[in-house]
């Protein structure tokens, strides 16, 4: 008879033990697109992605290139030979002049007096800086050894990121790419890399997150793109984009729903709590 | 043991299934009352005398977390102009103070047989080369394994100038309290009732649940595995040596290495 009477009660335990397990994900979870969404190619290496004059245009590897009036829900062949075009001189930009970080004003580029040496821009001519869109002077830049540098507002520069080691046999990954949006959307700087995927800095370079999930590790260019708010990732498992959104919070609850929250908590620790005293109290009589 | 984790898993666990677990609830202060009633019952009533030492260890584990947890909220309230690695140093001293007030307690409350053997007062050359040989092969393994398990990516310079003033001390302060929480008052309590490997596994998969519980609530938590072998190789260390202070080295060691390298994700580390 003691024995059905543990019996049950083991089982009833053991079945709130496991309601709670399965329902505790469901409180948390929360809702909306995710952080990366493919948009398509997958399974090929895209190798360069941009945006202009509204259209998303994709190199692959071995494919040629693409180009999508929609946004990537229907793509064209683009019959060129040597990568994607690159724009010209942008007036008012920062850009790669003399191998160093430079200023556009009119139609010549001077560079900046304490730029590092920078890579030079890719064949779909991405720059490896990006501006931040406030207009302060701010910079997050990459030379070729892979050092991310920061420009602050008043003109000095700093090494704003080292990347470690992959592992004990290998290196950094290589730093393929950074973005920002032109417009003053957002402060966040996308950093592209071929082995760490994306990192995101919202402060111009200084603290760092990984802005990653979903994402695959070889990231081989990134842009912005300021009329779809969205930044597109080219890597080595197809394209994917990014739509702004805030970052993952908690659910806010309203003023009226937390009293019952509050007892039934309450309720659950007390319950808890004397379940343990008396549990103890007859192992140890 | 086995009732006291059960009821503080009911307590973390059952809450979430109707509430918020951050945001509106705090886990943290849950567990913490909890466990700081029951040893209130077990200091109250002569039946639990025997309960005594792991139920002190077990709120030295919890309430000291919830301090932690709570300064910078209530420091925040009236010196808003502190920043967040201000407030994470301050934060260390508040759990550092309340751990050494639960070993204090411990000493006046606990029968001589059942104090936890804390380990403190030997510290002798070779515990020394345990420090250094201990720190130097905890970063040459995590520098060896995959950057992106562990999530140690890289090191921003500015950041680190800006914050290290502060955040370093309070890892070691924070180290230094979860050593004398779990290695000692834990794990020391544990040896009195039982083997040594056995109390030892059992410090050591109450600081990983204690690290699943608190620490890593998104689904960026690569650490927390790590979390078990961990203790166990810290609490094995202390046993060895019969000195904590390796334990506190390599873990402040460790501390400081995760916020020097390891870049936190979208949802924290």
């Amino acid at each position: 008879m003691a024995s059905e009477r543990t019996a049950r009660r083991a089982a009833v335990a053991a079945l709130v033990a496991a309601a709670a397990f399965a329902l505790a994900p469901l409180a948390a979870q929360a809702q909306g697109e995710p952080w990366w969404v493919p948009v398509g190619f997958r399974g090929h290496t895209v190798t360069a992605v941009r945006v202009q004059s509204g259209r998303l245009a994709v190199a692959i590897d071995g494919e040629g290139q693409m180009e999508s009036g929609d946004a990537g829900a229907t793509w064209q062949g683009i019959f060129e030979r040597h990568g994607l075009v690159a724009p010209g001189p942008v007036p008012g930009a920062w850009q790669v002049c003399d191998g160093r970080a430079g200023h556009v004003a009119a139609d010549t580029c001077r560079p900046d007096p304490g730029s590092p040496s920078l890579v030079a821009p890719t064949t779909a001519g991405h720059e490896p800086l990006a501006a931040l869109p406030d207009g302060s002077g701010r910079l997050v830049a990459f030379d070729a050894e892979g050092v991310v540098w920061r420009r602050a507002a008043d003109g000095t520069w700093a090494r704003g990121l080292l990347l470690l080691n992959q592992d004990a046999l290998h290196g950094p990954p290589r730093v393929t790419g950074i973005a920002a949006f032109a417009s003053p959307l957002t402060d966040a700087v996308y950093l592209a890399t071929d082995g760490y995927s994306v990192l995101l800095s919202t402060d111009g370079g200084e603290d760092w997150i990984r802005a990653n999930p979903g994402l695959p590790d070889g990231v081989l260019a990134v842009t912005a793109d300021d009329a779809h708010r969205a930044v597109y990732a080219a890597t080595r498992d197809g394209l994917w984009v990014h739509h702004l959104q805030p970052t993952p919070a908690p659910p806010v609850y309203a003023p009226q729903d937390l009293t019952w929250r509050w007892l039934a908590t309450a309720g659950v620790c007390v319950a808890a709590t004397a379940a343990a005293v008396g549990g103890m109290l007859r192992l140890l009589r | 043991m086995g009732a006291v984790a059960l009821a503080l898993g009911v307590a973390l666990l059952l809450p979430r299934a109707f509430s918020d677990p951050v945001g509106v609830d705090p886990y943290d202060a849950r567990l913490a009352g909890v466990s700081l009633a029951l040893l209130g019952a077990a200091l109250l009533i002569p039946r639990l005398r025997d309960a005594r030492a792991i139920l002190l260890a077990v709120a030295a584990v919890t309430a000291p977390f919830c301090l932690w947890s709570a300064t910078p909220r209530v420091l925040g309230i009236f010196w808003p102009q502190l920043d967040g690695a201000e407030l994470f140093g301050w934060s260390g001293v508040a759990q550092m103070v309340l751990t050494v007030a639960f070993v204090v307690l411990a000493w006046l409350v606990l029968d001589p047989d059942r104090r936890p053997r804390m380990r403190l007062r030997r510290f002798t050359p070779v515990t020394a080369l345990v420090c250094l040989g201990g720190s130097a092969l905890l970063i040459g393994i995590v520098l060896a394994l995959p950057a992106v398990w562990l999530g140690r990516l890289g090191i921003p310079p500015v950041a680190l100038a800006r914050t290290m003033p502060w955040v370093a001390p309070g890892d070691v302060l924070q180290a230094a309290a979860q050593e004398l929480e779990f290695r000692g008052l834990l794990q020391g309590s544990l040896e009195r009732v039982t083997r040594p490997w056995v109390a030892n596994l059992g410090q050591a998969l109450f600081f990983g649940l204690a690290h699943i519980a608190v620490q890593y609530q998104g689904p960026a938590g690569p650490f927390v595995p790590v979390t078990v072998v961990l203790g166990f190789v810290l609490g094995w260390v202390t046993q060895r040596t019969g000195s904590l202070w390796p334990a506190i080295v390599i873990h402040a060691v460790g501390d400081v290495a995760v916020d020097v390298g390891v870049m936190p994700g979208l949802y924290g580390f």
